[in-house]
């Protein structure tokens, strides 16, 4: 382990997933950065992912250590619940046509007794695990579901649907990435990797070729023979 | 899909990372940007600078001036809009108002004041802008399209689009609305996006939805190729005089068409989609190297040098050696019937296939008065037959008549003008109604006289005026 991070945790006293979560950061904004400069897919922004992945890997946390499936599981059924109620509570409302506010608190509301009924479900069936789960991964998923609901009302539900499935997708994605015991081994012990993503970010930031996904749009343009 | 060509072809294509790190950053600056993104800042300064933009009625800029907003000073017909709008989120239209204080929208819809009020709302909110921020509603007239577009777009105007950099109009579309994106004239939603070519203003390639390639209006025969924008010249000098105005480096202008006042700019985009290149089947990016670093002292110039570094040369050329279409002296002629039971039946267009005599004898077209009850104009000629106009008449009768019943008989919908017409029988008075009509496969509208023709062999003759883009081959009968 770097000495630094050693005398931070071994010394200090600071938990090491803190520092595990603070170092992996840098390296998820840049794979949301690339996913979308590269590849060419669209997220929530870039809070949004790094929101989920983030309440996945506490929904994991257990105090044994780190528990990917428990993670992968509750987080991918909280966020279930709270996309599914969330559109349920915005179709239910589109026909009334509610200021924007109101009809956002509803969506909200309805999300957070969404989870409040799979809690009690929970508890019900005696599934212990899922009623010890903690508060902060469920805010920050409902908060999510705000920017959902916000695409939904200007683009349409399909497009809502195809950026959360996107999103979900790269969140999960990173999720395993940062939950990978090689990645963490290698971020204890070079910590300044963190520091790569800013680079890698400067380039990207100046990367003007296609992104992926233009290949496959402009397909059409650039196999024609045209000459100039 | 060949390897090395689309290698090639790529230096072509402008991609999103470079339109925004090599195009939009540096040539439109903070304060060109505010203005595009402001409707009604950008028809304040585009006002100012005698380029026209549909007529302002009204703004509201927060709650206390909605609740104080004389809903009664609104014309039956008008645009509701958001200020900082994006892809057309939160504009209605509408276009007339019923007894009740109904206003109808395209899709005869009703919507109560209540209802617009709870929009302006909305769009206040900030609903429809960027970030949710605050908004303003505005209310403009609302554009009349002219006839030409009318089998061309549902239930919407077609929006003509310029993209130009460095003062040269560099690529264009038409969007037109189609039943798929419900009357929007957003490609995404299922649009058409006809590629304009930038030397004639014709129509050449299309793509409807995101990159399907298209060659007719669904369900119909319209081709999509061959339409020619009226007011091509005026449309580029507009463009590039907003360009001048605003600053705005490279923007895409869109613009509506007025059936009296012509073209008129509705949005300025700062960020200029890139789907034109699709219907263009061409990049934009090795236009804007060629344009860039041009210096364009004029607008004229700007527009010289769009049409030679743009204009699709071949297709001039073409034009040129084929020229005009050979028909014969007797062609099947399709007649569409009257727009609105067309509207309804949009899937297959209502047509009477009848025999057309070409007639280079005749200055103007004749149609049979049975024909054009069954087009759907009954109501037209009862309207004309009203006024008892005797059939037999001298030439001074036949002007004396005209003169008194002209403008009260022209003010029926349907009928655009009185003719005197002067044959071996005698002079007399018809009401001239506006068809249209595909011969040989082109399609446009003619201008024709009515009259009973049940005794002659053809219902219908084509005169001159009607044949400018044809070359009659008198040996020949029925082309197509």
């Amino acid at each position: 382990m770097n000495p630094l991070i050693e005398f931070l945790i071994e010394t200090k006293g600071i938990p090491e997933t803190s520092i595990i979560l603070l170092l992996m950061l840098p390296i998820v904004a840049t794979i949301i950065a690339v996913w979308r400069q590269i590849i060419g897919l669209r997220t929530f922004g870039i809070y949004a992912p790094i929101s989920i992945i983030f309440a996945f890997y506490q929904l994991g946390l257990e105090d044994s250590g780190m528990n990917l499936v428990r993670g992968l599981k509750y987080g991918l059924g909280l966020s279930l619940v709270v996309f599914f109620t969330a559109s349920v509570a915005h179709e239910a409302t589109r026909k009334i046509k509610l200021h924007y506010l109101p009809k956002m608190s509803i969506v909200l509301s309805s999300v957070a007794l969404g989870v409040f009924g799979m809690l009690a479900i929970a508890a019900y069936l005696g599934n212990e695990g899922f009623v010890a789960v903690d508060t902060l991964p469920i805010l920050l998923l409902i908060t999510v579901s705000e920017q959902m609901i916000s695409i939904y009302i200007k683009k349409g539900r399909k497009a809502a649907y195809i950026l959360t499935l996107s999103t979900l997708f790269i969140s999960v994605l990173s999720y395993l990435l940062i939950t990978w015991n090689v990645i963490h081994q290698l971020i204890l012990n070079y910590p300044y990797l963190a520091l790569l993503g800013i680079i890698l970010n400067l380039i990207i930031g100046k990367w003007t070729g296609f992104r992926l996904k233009e290949y496959f749009r402009f397909k059409s343009i650039m196999s024609q023979s045209e000459s100039d | 899909m060949n390897l090395i060509k689309a290698l090639q072809n790529r230096k072509r294509v402008l991609g999103i990372n470079e339109r925004n790190l090599r195009y939009i950053r540096p040539y439109n600056r903070r304060k060109a940007k505010r203005i595009a993104d402001n409707k009604l800042l950008t028809k304040i300064i585009l006002t100012k600078n005698e380029i026209p933009v549909p007529q302002l009625i009204a703004s509201i800029g927060n709650y206390a001036e909605l609740e104080s907003f004389d809903w009664n000073m609104l014309p039956s017909s008008f645009v509701i809009k958001p200020v900082t709008g994006l892809e057309g989120g939160g504009i209605e239209i509408f276009y007339n108002r019923d007894k009740q204080g109904n206003w109808i929208k395209a899709d005869r819809t009703r919507v109560s004041l209540e209802q617009i009020k709870t929009l302006a709302r909305s769009i206040l909110d900030g609903k429809f802008s960027l970030h949710n921020s605050p908004d303003k509603v505005f209310f403009e007239e609302r554009v009349k399209m002219p006839k030409i577009f009318k089998y061309y777009a549902y239930k919407g105007a077609p929006d003509i689009r310029i993209v130009v950099f460095n003062n040269i109009p560099i690529m264009s579309y038409v969007r037109l609305p189609t039943k798929q994106s419900n009357g929007k004239g957003n490609l995404a939603l299922g649009a058409i996006g006809a590629a304009i070519d930038i030397s004639t203003g014709i129509t050449t390639n299309a793509i409807i939805g995101k990159s399907q390639p298209v060659e007719f209006i669904p369900g119909t025969n319209l081709r999509l190729s061959g339409l020619k924008i009226p007011y091509w010249n005026r449309i580029l000098r507009y463009a590039i005089e907003a360009q001048k105005a605003t600053g705005l480096g490279f923007a895409a202008i869109d613009f509506l068409m007025d059936r009296e006042k012509g073209p008129m700019i509705v949005e300025l985009n700062a960020r200029p989609g890139l789907s034109i290149q699709l219907s263009n089947k061409d990049g934009l990016k090795w236009r804007l190297e060629k344009a860039q670093g041009l210096r364009v002292k004029s607008v004229a110039q700007g527009v010289r040098l769009g049409k030679d570094l743009f204009g699709g040369e071949i297709e001039e050329e073409v034009e040129n050696i084929t020229g005009k279409q050979v028909i014969g002296f007797v062609e099947w002629a399709n007649l569409y019937h009257k727009e609105e039971n067309l509207e309804e039946k949009r899937k297959k267009p209502e047509v009477e296939k009848v025999k057309a005599k070409i007639d280079t004898g005749a200055m103007i077209t004749s149609v049979d008065s049975n024909l054009a009850v069954k087009l759907g104009y009954k109501e037209a000629l009862d309207y004309f037959n009203k006024f008892n106009i005797p059939d037999n008449l001298t030439r001074s009768q036949a002007k004396e008549l005209s003169k008194r019943y002209g403008a009260t008989i022209e003010n029926h919908e349907d009928i655009v003008d009185l003719s005197i017409i002067h044959s071996s029988h005698g002079t007399t008075l018809r009401p001239m109604i506006l068809f249209m009509i595909t011969i040989s496969g082109i399609k446009y509208e003619v201008k024709a006289n009515v009259v009973d023709r049940s005794r002659l062999i053809y219902p219908m003759i084509i005169g001159r005026r009607d044949l400018s883009q044809f070359i009659i081959d008198p040996t020949k009968k029925f082309n197509a």
